[in-house]
């Protein structure tokens, strides 16, 4: 009794080694939590490219006559890197011309993935950009085109 | 008497031990907050993103030119003398390196060619998009 009474006594007890141990371990993971939060810009990158192939379909108001055309390069016109806009990749982008709901060009590529993750919110997910607008033919402004496009980006850093 | 001398030094040695291991227990908790506060990764892939936002912004004849002395800082704190920063206009992404780690990479979409240029006596990052 006298013996085990003494033990616990003991400053070195296996005890504050434990605490030690504990202690550490919340103070690491406090430091990690609050220091690894990541500044996410995949929504504005998602944003960037949408703007991007605005810019490129689309002048004063007026569909780009080329956008129609077989022909027609979107990474040449919006300056677009081809290369980042694989399967695996980061990016996403998909355009829908219109005319009176009869589809008349559905451009897309990238990671198909990311379309369907940007309907979710969370960072696990990718970040996506919508954006719904009316255009009108330059050659005849009775003929207007709706223009969808979808945007989504899931950049890590590496 | 003997006995009892010799417990009382075993309680002293055993006080030297017990703040002997509460000074490295404390001192280490210190510096891996010192370290973990410096976020050394985290401006990396700040400086990274942000590089990657204005070239993907921008259209052809911009030029900017971005203040970056917090990464010569870091750098000159970790004895870093390599390149700060790296865009690969071949491959469309910025490097950017405050240590001799491997550095944070982030890629940029836009197919514009970028100029770029560090004065190194004003840290100043120039980027002039083509």
């Amino acid at each position: 009794m006298k013996n085990k009474k003494a033990e616990d006594e003991r400053i070195l007890s296996p005890v504050f080694f434990v605490m030690l141990v504990v202690i550490g371990i919340g103070i690491v993971s406090g430091y990690v939590i609050f220091y690894s939060d990541d500044v996410n810009v995949n929504s504005d990158e998602a944003e960037i490219l949408s703007n991007r192939i605005i810019d490129s379909i689309v002048s004063n108001g007026y569909l780009n006559e080329r956008v129609l055309d077989d022909s027609f390069d979107i990474f040449n016109e919006a300056k677009l890197n081809k290369a980042l806009f694989h399967e695996e990749g980061y990016f996403y982008f998909e355009i829908v011309v219109l005319q009176e709901d009869n589809v008349l060009k559905n451009i897309f590529y990238g990671n198909e993935k990311l379309k369907l993750e940007s309907q979710f919110q969370g960072k696990d997910f990718a970040s996506g950009y919508y954006k719904e607008f009316f255009v009108i033919d330059k050659n005849n402004p009775e003929i207007v085109y709706k223009i969808k496009i979808l945007t989504a980006s899931k950049q890590i850093i590496e | 008497m003997m006995n009892k001398r010799g417990e009382e030094n075993n309680i002293l040695l055993e006080y030297v031990i017990f703040f002997i291991l509460l000074i490295i227990f404390v001192s280490a908790i210190l510096i891996f907050g010192n370290r973990a506060s410096k976020q050394t990764d985290n401006i990396e892939a700040l400086y990274a993103k942000q590089i990657a936002l204005i070239i993907d912004n921008s259209k052809s004849g911009l030029k900017v030119n971005l203040d970056i002395s917090p990464l010569f800082e870091d750098a000159i704190e970790n004895n870093f003398d390599g390149d700060i920063i790296t865009i690969n206009n071949e491959e469309n992404y910025v490097l950017v390196k405050v240590n001799k780690g491997a550095g944070n990479k982030y890629y940029f979409f836009s197919d514009n060619d970028i100029l770029w240029s560090i004065d190194t006596e004003r840290a100043i990052l120039s980027i002039e998009v083509t």
